[in-house]
């Protein structure tokens, strides 16, 4: 890949990228600063790829990479960031962007790429690496909580 | 509204770009030049001169540049904004390039470049037989097409065919590069003053409250030059370090190191964590072996990070071709932000401000269509000067971010009367929904030095 495609696929993801920061971080600066470690860690290692068919997969990997590690420097400040997954009446009464963020991160980040960055499932499960099976799953269980009825041909 | 509507309204919410994302890349690309940059050792004044007056005897394009006294003639006329640029042509330092390209019945000339490490000065020239008036827009990119990590404007406005004109590209934390690529879209000011008189959709409100896009009129000719730099030129520069803090107005601040380029001087400078205001405006001059050296008046006048609002360099004219063995930096005044009034709440119902920078009060908040616009009023610095009061950047209580793009300034109101050493700024809160917002003021107050706080360098 040259530097003028990597150039050009980043500005084409770029805002995907940050609304999955942003959902996932809740705060617009934090999700930018993700956004600016994502893309620089990318541009530093763009020429190694062995696949750039799935450079845009690969990207958002980085950047959940860097979501994770903010998550837990977070733990380390204030108390858990995140309602589990028998808290149904508290999901129920939450703005659905609330809602989203608290949702446990491996429901989080499967509902965030299928419904917000409109990934398909198997390019959801590339970006997460886990099975497609497992994806499914968990973008149900997300849903339910989020009381969402969205197929595959919601977006 | 049900779960379905929410998630329907919270993508259309999302839909649209935030300006925090707008330059990712270049952060990116400019973090990575500082990881690899080989910090090249300073070289003394006298030996880059050396190696200049070497070129001249020895390198017959650069010899021949020299020897062509009208041209310099005629490019000291196109610098008369910059004393850097009239020292530079004074000791010769332009290289001539002779580009020459026609389209549309307009013929472009790229004819001079003064090109440092830093920094880009392009001369150039329309002529046309068919247009009267041109007006022209200029994009710089590398020489591969991709995006320049720089900023660039044009010098002159409203410049008669046949007269030199230039515009400067400048880099900030990059080097320039080797090569650049410029384009230009020239355009007849007369088809733009026609588009002006009628707009599509005007809506007859204040053109503040509009938020339709005029149309540009069709470019009746397009330019495409490839910029090769001498590398003599672009690898000049000279680091000295500072080192010194200073105690302003009860803020300390760091004088790093001067940047000394051809095009322009730079001071570094860095804040102490305990300062409670972020520094905005550096007021000073230089002095070299006795004479003095203005900050920039035109032109980038300082630059900051996206870290903070601090502004973190400040330029003044070049020493550069002077060989200087006394220098000093003399600072007169500041203007700060405070760290506790990066944003004021403005009651938009009531037409109060819980505070406002120094100097400015809030004049009016009127009730537009779905939003608002609001009117400040603030003291002159000099006569006929007006200056930014809020920057662009506005929040309601979530904390969700907006931009107002457009706004005016002006010595009165509609409905209003001049006051002598007062301007009016009014911008746009377009179909905002909230009674209060926060604002974001550019400053909070500014400070004059009793005395004025010399810095001693060399």
């Amino acid at each position: 890949m040259s530097a003028e495609e990597f150039a050009q696929r980043i500005e084409q993801i770029r805002h995907k990228l940050y609304k999955t920061a942003l959902l996932y971080i809740g705060n617009e600066t934090m999700a930018a600063d993700l956004l600016d470690e994502a893309v620089y860690k990318a541009l530093k290692g763009y020429k190694k790829l062995r696949q750039p068919e799935f450079f845009d997969t690969w990207v958002t990997r980085i950047l959940i990479n860097e979501c994770h590690s903010e998550r837990k420097r977070r733990k380390r400040q204030i108390s858990l960031d995140e309602l589990p997954e028998t808290a149904t009446e508290q999901f129920d009464a939450l703005p659905l962007r609330e809602a989203v963020r608290l949702l446990p991160q491996t429901l989080k980040e499967v509902v965030i790429l299928r419904y917000f960055a409109d990934y398909t499932l198997a390019e959801t499960a590339r970006a997460l690496q886990i099975p497609q099976g497992t994806a499914a799953t968990r973008q149900r269980k997300a849903l339910a909580l989020l009381r969402l009825e969205l197929e595959e041909g919601a977006l | 509204m049900n779960r379905q509507q929410e998630y329907e309204s919270l993508r259309q919410e999302l839909s649209a770009p935030a300006p925090a994302e707008e330059h990712t890349l270049m952060r990116a690309l400019a973090r990575n030049r500082r990881r690899k940059r080989i910090l090249r050792p300073a070289a003394g004044l006298a030996s880059a001169f050396a190696c200049f007056v070497l070129l001249v005897n020895f390198c017959t394009p650069v010899a021949y540049a020299c020897a062509g006294i009208p041209f310099l003639r005629e490019l000291a006329q196109a610098v008369t904004f910059s004393r850097s640029l009239e020292d530079a042509v004074r000791h010769e330092y332009a290289q001539p390039v002779n580009l020459v390209q026609t389209d549309g019945g307009v013929t472009a000339k790229v004819e001079y470049l003064i090109v440092d490490q830093k920094q880009v000065n392009i001369f150039f020239r329309l002529e046309s037989e068919q247009y009267e008036n041109l007006d022209i827009t200029p994009t710089v990119r590398q020489a591969d097409g991709s995006f320049a990590p720089a900023c660039y404007g044009l010098n002159h406005y409203e410049v008669p065919n046949g007269t030199l004109q230039s515009m400067t590209v400048d880099f900030t934390e990059e080097d320039v590069p080797e090569t650049l690529r410029l384009e230009f879209e020239v355009r007849s000011r007369e088809s733009w003053v026609a588009t002006e008189e009628a707009p599509a959709g005007a809506t007859g409100e204040a053109p503040l409250l509009s938020d339709v896009q005029e149309a540009l009129p069709g470019a009746v000719a397009k330019f495409d030059f490839l910029l090769q730099f001498d590398p003599a030129f672009t690898a000049m520069g000279e680091k000295l370090a500072v080192g010194q803090t200073v105690t302003l107005d009860g803020q300390k601040i760091t004088l790093t190191e001067l940047e000394i380029y051809p095009t322009h001087l730079r001071i570094n400078v860095e804040d102490d964590a305990g300062n409670t205001a972020w520094l905005k405006r550096l007021d000073f001059y230089i002095v070299a072996d006795g004479k003095k050296f203005d900050k920039i008046a035109n032109g980038i006048t300082a630059t900051g990070s996206t870290e903070s609002p601090m502004m973190t360099s400040y330029r003044a004219d070049s020493i550069y071709f002077y060989q200087a063995d006394r220098l000093s930096i003399v600072i007169t005044g500041a203007e700060w932000l405070a760290k506790d009034m990066e944003t004021v709440r403005v009651d938009l119902s009531a037409g109060t401000a819980d505070r406002m920078p120094e100097g400015a009060e809030l004049w009016k908040v009127d009730k537009k269509g779905e939003g608002y616009m609001v009117t400040v009023r603030a003291a002159m610095r000099k006569p006929n000067a007006f200056h930014q009061v809020f920057g662009s950047s506005y929040y309601d209580a979530s904390g969700k971010r907006y931009e107002f793009n457009r706004w005016s300034s002006g010595t009165s109101v509609e409905g209003g009367s001049e006051q002598e050493g007062y301007f009016y700024e009014t911008f746009p809160l377009l179909r905002y929904p909230y009674s209060e917002v926060w604002l974001s003021p550019s400053y909070s107050s500014a400070w004059v030095a009793p005395q004025p706080i010399t810095v001693v360098v060399k």
